[in-house]
């Protein structure tokens, strides 16, 4: 067949379709194409494939996904712009949902056991399709938590595994887009806020300990990133709140990574969630300190990650700091990018503002024992795509880069609906 | 066809962050999306399961998304993307880069195979060939086209894209999407006779 000859069919096909669609009969459709031993033929398979192919969703499936999305969006991205003050009202107030959400979470849960796509997501990084199953599972499992201690053993768990991701989508190439950063700090707030209401005096050391320890870390993958993100690290370190130092005895040292380093090194005794490899293998020194002193740091050690937090954070219930006088110290207002208004309540709720019910994952899958999932976690037989290496390698760091002044003027720009600062 | 100045402000309301208008956006897209995947998977279950992943992968990038007149075709190039994954993943080979059928089909000069029967009236042949279009050997048949074909027999029957859509989502022009269209039919004709051409059960 001639190309003219072809790509003239083919108009004529899709003209006859075209008027098939407005309501022409096909009969009298395929007396006008009946010059053409083909295109009657294929004028009646294109009008049969239509009918079979088109196959609307079966309500359950649609009930229960949009549900299940409608959670996960207030969760993620509303939840986000909401805790920014766009005055959205939260799910918080509706019980039926928060009951759908809390038996989503459980069936969650309950898959859990079962591996199926939480297996599958396990590896999923921001931006993946399955990262949202990743989340929701975190929740899940911090919903069944028994214990306050439970849930702040979770929540710094799952800070390490919000720097592991951005450690993992560097290594890809990516560049941590501002939001992961956001949920890291925000995972550290959290852990903080966990292991103080706790009560328990070893897990708050702990915390404070690993947050020291992370932002250490985080400040080391700014040698891997470009500068804009190296800028954004720093400014969301500059709000967030200090690290404590282990014991908070210790004078601190000029900056807040010589803490981490040096808060790593004594406190090597306390627990870490991954494989106890201790950490500064780069000895006691603070690796990367940055040996300009910041200003805003207070002179004299704060008791603890979470007290710092409770009063950096622009709540009305947060109290100051009981802790000797810090002179100067971060103005609570900069504190909001990752805090918000939450203040610290013995309700470990993630998403918006404080009345949210404990856990809006949504159920993505009520199916835990569905073969389908199981083949779905078995068919992932390749590693993830980037080799993630332990996040606390040594790494070599130029001592004599210092410090970015701790305000900036504003986001690097990587965040298109930037968030008014309360 | 769906009212696009109201899902523009749609759109609009959940960039912004309201999830009910999330939700309305997923009512008005789930049955061609699920159409699509399931077309393409076969598998129901697997089919509603990636029908998820693709309105979550929706949520995160509709920051990113520029109104061009409809979400359809944004969303469809998602779902295709997410099908893709899917069976990269799985290790199975869709993606045929050349079915037995299109060996067959020589594009410069094979007469139509109807040409076979061509001593009858046309009509008798059509109705012999509508005897042979019935659900079952369709759906089958559709397996069996490349990757290409399946690609806009999807997006146009299965999804119920436009061809202008369709040229979006498939990132080429109206002429090249009806010319595919156009293969793709002929392709699937040719695999419906084949089934039946006594060549057996099997079709290559």
């Amino acid at each position: 067949m001639s190309e003219e000859r072809s790509t003239r069919d083919a108009e004529r096909l899709q003209a006859a379709i075209d008027r098939l669609s407005a309501g022409t009969d096909l009969d009298e459709l395929r007396s006008e194409l009946a010059d053409d031993t083909e295109l009657p033929i294929l004028l009646t398979l294109a009008a049969r494939s239509q009918e079979v192919l088109h196959e609307p969703a079966p309500a359950p499936m649609r009930a229960r996904q949009q549900a299940a999305l409608q959670a996960t969006f207030e969760r993620t991205v509303g939840g986000r712009r909401g805790r920014f003050g766009r005055g959205l009202s939260p799910l918080s107030n509706r019980p039926r949902l928060r009951l759908l959400a809390r038996l989503a979470a459980v069936l969650v849960a309950i898959g859990l056991a079962c591996g199926s796509a939480v297996v599958a997501a396990a590896d999923s990084l921001p931006g993946d399709a399955l990262y949202g199953v990743k989340l929701v599972a975190e929740e899940a499992r911090l919903l069944i938590a028994r214990s306050a201690s439970a849930r702040a053993a979770l929540r710094l768990a799952y800070a390490s595994e919000r720097l592991d991701e951005i450690d993992a989508l560097i290594d890809r190439g990516v560049m941590p887009p501002a939001a992961a950063i956001d949920s890291l700090i925000d995972a550290w707030h959290r852990a903080a806020d966990e292991a103080a209401t706790s009560g328990s005096a070893e897990l708050t050391a702990r915390a404070d300990d690993e947050i020291a320890r992370g932002i250490a870390d985080l400040r080391r993958l700014g040698d891997q990133v470009d500068d804009d993100t190296r800028g954004l690290i720093e400014a969301r370190l500059a709000n967030a709140p200090l690290p404590g130092r282990s014991g908070g005895n210790e004078p601190p040292p000029t900056a807040v990574g010589g803490t981490g380093g040096d808060a790593g090194a004594e406190g090597a005794a306390t627990a870490l969630p991954r494989d106890g490899v201790s950490q500064p293998a780069d000895g006691g020194a603070s690796p990367e300190a940055p040996l300009t002193p910041n200003p805003d740091l207070p002179a004299t050690a704060p008791a603890s990650v979470a007290t710092i937090v409770r009063a950096a954070l622009p709540s009305p219930t947060a109290t100051l700091p009981q802790d000797a006088g810090g002179a100067d110290r971060p103005s609570p207002t900069e504190a909001p990018p990752v805090g918000g208004d939450q203040p610290s309540d013995p309700d470990p709720g993630p998403g918006p503002g404080p009345d949210e019910p404990p856990a809006d994952p949504p159920a993505t899958e009520p199916r835990p024992l569905h073969p389908e999932g199981t083949e779905r976690a078995s068919s992932r037989s390749t590693p993830p795509p980037a080799i993630r290496p332990p996040r606390d390698r040594p790494r070599p760091t130029d001592p004599s880069r210092p410090l970015r002044p701790p305000v900036r003027p504003g986001d690097p720009g990587s965040r298109p609906p930037a968030p008014p600062s309360p | 066809m769906t009212d696009h100045s109201d899902e523009r402000a749609l759109v609009e309301r959940a960039i912004a962050g309201d999830a009910g208008a999330f939700g309305s956006l997923y009512q008005r897209h789930v049955d061609r999306v699920y159409s699509y995947i399931r077309m393409r998977v076969r598998d129901v279950a697997l089919a509603e399961d990636l029908t998820q992943e693709v309105f979550i992968q929706a949520m995160r990038s509709l920051e990113r998304f520029q109104w061009q007149g409809s979400l359809a075709p944004w969303l469809m190039r998602i779902a295709r993307n997410i099908v893709i994954d899917h069976w990269r993943r799985a290790s199975r080979r869709m993606d045929r880069t050349q079915s037995a059928v299109e060996a067959a089909v020589d594009e410069d000069g094979e007469s139509s195979r109807l040409e076979r029967v061509e001593d009858e009236s046309w009509q008798a042949a059509l109705a012999a060939a509508e005897a042979r279009m019935d659900h079952g050997r369709i759906r089958t048949a559709m397996t069996q086209l490349t990757e290409l074909q399946s690609q806009v027999l999807a997006l146009r029957f299965a999804a119920g894209l436009s061809i202008r859509e369709t040229a979006v989502a498939m990132g080429r022009s109206d002429g090249a999407i009806k010319n595919l269209q156009h293969h793709a039919l002929r392709a699937l004709r040719r695999l419906l006779e084949l089934d039946d051409s006594g060549s057996g059960e099997d079709v290559p």
